[in-house]
């Protein structure tokens, strides 16, 4: 039997679904291409986030290590700089085991918050996650 | 877009694609109960459509406590994957990406001087800052990702060879 922990294919199948049903991503991939599988991106409609962006399209990574329960879900915005991003990793312990990222284009250095979800798989976390940026963050932190 | 237009997870998502998502995505073996709680759903609902996923061969059940407990067969979700990169690419596309991912894993034998993750990871000790060790986890994982990619390209590959004189199957 394959040991825990073990690379599972349906994580990055079941992810990419999520952001399929997003009406703001207009396309998904799978980086460096489909066979490979090491990340997906996601191109954003710039028109269809609040407030409009433009004219390229911003962008969305997932990373996600099943098999050590870490993940990075980056949005950057290439118009503006703009940058966020929710991480499980090692880098702030401090924060617990996962933290919000964002750094604006007039900001020195990146600011971080603690984040909490009421889930624990990967697709309903990256779910809660998008859902959190188009009608949360974005608005407020990329506003006027 | 304000608020009160984006769709939620339960109303975008119906619940036998939840209960889909959040069952062969689970990290440790888990309960019906526990699935249902996750996916939203009726415990009824989840039992039903675990049942489904068991026999598809896409999850497996093993007792724990006196209760049954589900979680994602690595055998089907192998076997799932395989099939989909022998629908979706040539050889000739799976052999290049093979050429890569050889390269990519030669790439880390040099780089950190390891054979493998395992001593990657053995090579953290106590003098090890802990940016480096976290560095060394991190690639180690993504090395034993990429070993896994290479295993399903290797073995959809033979189907090929198997298969030669069938068409190409038509994607699904």
């Amino acid at each position: 039997m394959t040991p825990p922990g073990s690379p599972n294919p349906a994580v990055y199948r079941e992810l990419r679904d999520v952001l399929r049903r997003q009406p703001e991503i207009t396309a998904t991939r799978s980086e460096p291409d489909a066979v490979q599988q090491r990340y997906l991106v996601a191109s954003v409609a710039p028109a269809r986030i609040e407030p409009p962006t433009g004219p390229e399209s911003p962008r969305i990574e997932v990373r996600w290590l099943a098999a050590r329960d870490q993940f990075r879900i980056d949005y950057t915005d290439p118009n503006t700089g703009f940058h966020c991003g929710w991480h499980r990793d090692d880098d702030h312990p401090d924060l617990g085991a996962t933290h919000f990222q964002y750094e604006r284009p007039a900001d020195d250095e990146p600011t971080y918050e603690a984040a909490d979800f009421a889930a624990t798989t990967p697709p309903k976390l990256l779910w809660i996650c998008l859902d959190e940026l188009f009608s949360v963050r974005l608005p407020t932190l990329t506003g006027p | 877009m304000s608020d009160a237009e984006r769709p939620g997870w339960t109303e975008s998502v119906s619940a036998a694609d939840r209960v889909r998502s959040v069952a062969t995505t689970l990290s440790e073996p888990r309960t019906a109960n526990w699935i249902a709680g996750e996916a939203e759903v009726a415990h009824e609902t989840a039992s039903k459509y675990l049942d489904r996923l068991v026999s598809d061969g896409k999850l497996e059940t093993s007792e724990a406590g006196g209760k049954t407990v589900y979680r994602p067969d690595p055998v089907g979700q192998y076997l799932a994957e395989m099939h989909s990169l022998y629908a979706e690419h040539t050889a000739d596309e799976l052999a290049e990406s093979l050429t890569e991912i050889t390269d990519q894993l030669r790439r880390w034998q040099a780089e950190y001087d390891t054979e493998t993750p395992n001593e990657l990871r053995a090579t953290i000790d106590e003098t090890t800052d802990a940016a480096t060790a976290d560095e060394y986890r991190r690639v180690a994982t993504e090395w034993e990702q990429l070993q896994y990619r290479q295993s399903l390209v290797e073995d959809t590959l033979r189907l090929y060879d198997r298969f030669a004189d069938d068409p190409a199957p038509t994607p699904v």
